[in-house]
């Protein structure tokens, strides 16, 4: 099957903004394809730019800030050439692409999947209300890599 | 009437800040502010917790430096274990924080900054940004990445994994350093240095274009300060306190790190989250000094490399005492890196390097422990108390950005007397507003984040309060 990356991203010390984390760690226990990579990330930084145009598809796990807590959504990302948004230390998903595009001439195929959260306060664990809803966000993600992958992954 | 205009928030920067900016009746700037409106409250957090879990907990202070937090909080508990850590443990630590040092400038000066430099501070906002700068300079731009990615793979071929490797831990690192991956860091070395030469010519040929930018960008006096070695070289991991003054006098010499307290205090103000430390002797707000690249370039009898050297013979011969100009943080930083890369080589060619004597083990001796180490931004101080049990009770924090603090408000109010004249604040004013901040380049946490857009916006507000006028730079 083609490469995938799954990149699971956010502060897991912030409470539901782990979320990135907890799902990607629950995705590796059972990732039995090699051709799957699972790795997690405080936040997107330009250097990933180059690992992305590696992989055909790419799938990003994050909190959402906006949104009914617990609400899952499912979206694809596409590069964005001009990012009017300013730039902080951390990227977009968007700007990660563009610059995948412009410089290592690859974007991959690429979905974020989040979940809205419902307190971003200083813990490790979810809210009840995010923990719930953990098993659909992963079942998503399955599906995700099951339908844009030309056999399926055993993840 | 006078108004007030608030920049907010400020782009290209780590973290949630604003500036106000209030004029005068005659429309003349007459004060400005930088704000930090993020409230972080580790030290309260950690109230508590075991001292070893704070490299860990400590890292998490930031997704872009964490290294220098896992340094810092290692020496503080190293300090509370009352033990002299192996010498390759030391080494080690020291390689993983000159990554780290790698990484963040170079994410600073070809990311956040070069669009300023290479584009033009009145360029189109739409094109002053890194999609701009790969249009007119793709191949800098490719090697900006490559370089931050040099420092990140030794990172995480040293700790494991990029962000927040839990590799040091009290009383040295937990496994020792693999040959191949000693190999592997060597061979990029020479690549990591030519595309730094590239860039430092870039900024040499670029830098003229900013005379007026250099003089008036906090080009001030002030005191600078930093941590030397025993040969008075610059020095990131360990080393003393050294202070200079504008002149470039030596004040404070050779302070040991213990003795922060009688050098530096701090002064919390009621509009910002971002506490102002001083020097003491010269007391508040006469005692703004400024720590990072620029204080480090200019506290040093010199760097100790011999590429580094060089440029750093060029970056004293601008200034007559000290280089007082944060402009030229852009080329300390350059500096810097270069540094770094050759000390991770000299590093690695230690011949104990690959010992696996690499940790001292031991239980809570002292219940008052100190780290200081250099940060890339600058001098960082973890200061921690812990009860019989190695429980937390207390911690002090002093971050690179606080020290800063004085010198960057200092440094807007002079680019914003210079720039902004009348009621009509033009982009290019606002750009080296926000620039003179982006030359510190300030990291004002990076702990939460949001999917979405954060537009830049500028706010103008009467004296009594009321809005005026809003200006937004977002799609």
């Amino acid at each position: 099957m083609n490469k995938v990356l799954i990149l699971g991203y956010g502060n897991p010390l912030r409470g539901d903004d782990g979320i990135g984390w907890i799902a990607a760690f629950q995705l590796q226990d059972c990732n039995q394809d090699k051709n799957v990579i699972i790795e997690t990330s405080h936040q997107l930084t330009p250097e990933l730019a180059e690992q992305f145009s590696e992989f055909e598809l790419v799938v990003l796990i994050d909190a959402d800030a906006q949104g009914a807590p617990g609400e899952i959504k499912i979206r694809t990302v596409e590069p964005a050439d001009l990012q009017l948004e300013p730039i902080n230390h951390f990227s977009t998903p968007e700007s990660i692409l563009a610059m995948a595009k412009d410089i290592y001439g690859k974007a991959p195929k690429t979905y974020i999947a989040s979940i809205s959260g419902e307190t971003f306060d200083f813990q490790e664990t979810l809210s009840p209300k995010i923990e719930a809803q953990l098993p659909g966000l992963i079942d998503s993600i399955q599906k995700i890599i099951k339908n844009e992958t030309a056999d399926a992954a055993n993840i | 009437m006078p108004k007030t205009i608030s920049i907010d928030p400020v782009t290209r920067i780590e973290g949630h800040a604003k500036i106000t900016i209030q004029l005068d009746d005659e429309g003349r700037v007459h004060d400005a502010k930088f704000h930090v409106t993020q409230f972080r409250g580790f030290e309260k957090l950690i109230e508590g917790r075991p001292f070893t879990e704070m490299p860990s907990v400590m890292a998490r202070i930031c997704g872009i430096c964490p290294v220098s937090h896992l340094v810092a909080s290692a020496k503080a508990c190293d300090d509370i274990l009352a033990v002299q850590i192996p010498k390759t443990a030391k080494r080690l630590r020291q390689m993983l924080n000159l990554a780290q040092l790698i990484q963040s400038h170079a994410l600073n000066f070809f990311h956040l900054s070069a669009p300023d430099l290479l584009l033009g501070m009145d360029a189109p906002p739409e094109d002053r940004n890194v999609f701009g700068l790969m249009n007119a300079n793709p191949d800098l731009a490719r090697k900006g990445i490559r370089l931050r990615k040099f420092g990140q793979q030794i990172i995480e071929w040293l700790g494991g994994k990029r962000i927040h490797p839990a590799w040091v831990v009290p009383g040295g690192v937990n496994a020792p350093l693999d040959p191949k991956k000693r190999e592997m860091i060597l061979e990029r070395i020479p690549e990591a240095k030519r595309i730094t030469q590239e860039a430092l010519d870039v900024y040499k040929r670029i830098v003229d274009d900013f005379a007026e930018e250099t003089r008036t960008f906090a080009n001030f006096p002030s005191l600078f300060v930093g941590l030397v070695n025993d040969k008075n070289q610059i020095e990131h991991y360990d080393g003393k306190f050294r202070v200079v003054d504008a002149a470039g006098r030596i004040i404070v010499n050779k302070l040991d790190d213990h003795k922060y307290m009688e050098i530096i205090g701090e002064r919390v103000e009621p509009d910002s989250f971002l506490k102002s430390p001083y020097y003491k002797p010269m007391g508040y707000p006469n005692g703004m000094y400024r720590v990072g690249p620029l204080a480090r370039l200019n506290i040093i009898d010199r760097c100790g490399t011999p590429l580094a050297d060089q440029e750093w013979a060029e970056f004293r011969a601008m200034g007559r005492g000290a280089v007082l100009s944060s402009f030229h943080y852009h080329f300390a930083r350059l500096v810097e890196i270069l540094y770094g890369i050759e000390m991770v080589e000299n590093i690695l060619n230690d011949p104990d390097i690959l010992s696996k004597d690499c940790r001292a083990m031991a239980r809570v001796n002292n219940h008052e422990g100190i780290g200081v180490s250099e940060a890339p931004r600058g001098m960082l101080i973890h200061h921690y108390k812990v009860d019989n049990q190695g429980l937390m009770e207390w911690a002090n924090l002093i971050i690179a950005t606080g020290h800063n603090n004085l010198a960057m408000n200092k440094g807007v109010l002079q680019v914003a007397k210079h720039f902004i004249e009348g009621n009509e604040i033009k982009d290019g004013a606002l750009n080296r507003v926000e620039a003179v901040i982006r030359a510190f380049d300030p990291c004002l946490s990076c702990s939460t984040h949001a999917l979405g857009q954060m537009p830049l916006q500028m706010e103008l507000y009467e004296a009594e309060g009321a809005l005026l006028d809003t200006r937004s730079r977002d799609a």
